[in-house]
């Protein structure tokens, strides 16, 4: 394990140097490959997008200048990675039901057949939160994400997706209000109005 | 009186650590009457359990693989003078991760070799000033005792001399004596011939 910083490490990466890309992908695969997960909702083209997401950083750091964090500058890419990819296939893209299957590791167990209801039914509610998340417009889905999935700040989100501090607090909000509007039908079958 | 848009504004930054203490008491006091936004709020915590607890999968160690080898080919194609990953400028440890522990443990070794090194010579060192300060003193000794055999040596020289010069005037004043009752005896006068004489007859005789 090396004691360099990511931007050390990305300095090398722009003289050639392999064993630094290496371990910055190591460092950061699973972030990136998580990200992906919850944004398109299918781990196949999480993968791609992941590796693409890498190969890009790969070949663009010639242009690459420590102004922030690194990390900012990978979910730069990676965002731009998305929205290009999105825009590509607004019209094909098909929502996958987001499984509880399909995101456990291969190793856990699967929910047994003979479990119980409200393990079924927490399954159930895991699954159309994840289906929403996808279903949400990208801007609110990216800005979720962020600080959801990957416990970013409103100035780490803003640096990343290029806005205001301000335009990433109301897209949070207009996120969850959004969620909220999706997830109704599951409330009222799975709670009733108890909640409300 | 905040509005529901505001309080709700609110009350995602405060969820995310993002609104200042100023906001808990505005936000705490619209809650009390407003129960859109009391649901609103459990909403938001529930999604937020229910998004993360969702198990993301691993990524295939075959992305990585292929990734460093696109990016080995990569590299080699932008310096084709046959770049390879040894001969880049990275630090030694970041391209052999396992040199780390492996040169700690070197320099350890080394540094213990050489302290244990330092006093065995030290010691050494030392033995060998005990030695020469011994010897030293046994010289000292030796030279003392030679000089005090000298001095003897002297003395019976001197004493010698001193024996000879007694003996040479004891003799001296045999003779003398002698002369002395030679010649203040008045009966017998011999000439020095007739003495001679006189006692090479007896001698025969």
């Amino acid at each position: 394990m090396t004691d360099y910083t990511d931007e050390e490490l990305m300095s090398f990466v722009k003289n050639q140097g392999i064993s630094a890309f290496e371990e910055l992908f190591r460092r950061y695969e699973r972030r990136v490959f998580a990200f992906f997960c919850r944004l398109v909702g299918s781990a196949e083209q999480a993968r791609d997008y992941t590796q693409e997401t890498f190969l890009r950083l790969w070949k663009g750091r010639a242009r690459y200048a420590p102004k922030g964090r690194f990390s900012t500058y990978l979910f730069q890419i990676a965002k731009n990675h998305f929205l290009h990819e999105y825009q590509k296939q607004k019209h094909r893209i098909s929502l996958e039901l987001l499984s509880t299957e399909a995101l456990q590791k291969p190793s856990e167990k699967t929910v047994p057949s003979d479990s119980t209801y409200s393990q079924v039914v927490a399954g159930e509610i895991r699954s159309a939160v994840s289906e929403a998340v996808t279903r949400l417009p990208e801007i609110h889905r990216l800005v979720y994400v962020l600080s959801e999935e990957q416990r970013m700040s409103y100035r780490e989100i803003a640096d990343v997706m290029d806005c205001p501090v301000g335009t990433v607090s109301s897209r949070k909000v207009e996120a969850v209000r959004k969620l909220r509007k999706l997830l109704e039908p599951l409330r009222d079958e799975l709670f009733g109005k108890e909640s409300q | 009186m905040i509005s529901c848009d505001e309080c709700q504004k609110k009350l995602v930054a405060a969820f995310d650590n993002e609104a200042g203490k100023e906001d808990d008491q505005l936000i705490s006091s619209h809650l009390i009457d407003c129960c859109e936004c009391r649901a609103f709020y459990q909403d938001m915590v529930l999604l937020r359990q229910q998004f993360v607890s969702v198990t993301v999968p691993t990524l295939p160690a075959a992305v990585g693989q292929e990734l460093m080898r696109i990016a080995q080919a990569d590299s080699l194609r932008s310096n084709p003078r046959g770049h390879d990953r040894n001969s880049s400028r990275e630090p030694l440890l970041l391209r052999f991760p396992r040199l780390t522990w492996a040169s700690g443990l070197a320099a350890a070794l080394l540094v213990v070799s050489s302290l244990l090194a330092c006093y065995a010579l030290t010691k050494r060192v030392v033995d060998l000033k005990q030695q020469l300060q011994t010897s030293r003193q046994e010289l000292a000794v030796v030279q003392q005792d030679l000089t005090v055999a000298r001095a003897e040596d002297k003395r019976e020289e001197a004493r010698q001399r001193e024996q000879r010069a007694i003996t040479a005037l004891y003799l001296r004043m045999a003779e003398l004596e002698e002369r002395v009752d030679r010649f203040s005896s008045p009966r017998t006068t011999f000439l020095p011939t007739q003495l001679n004489e006189l006692s090479s007859k007896q001698s025969d005789l």
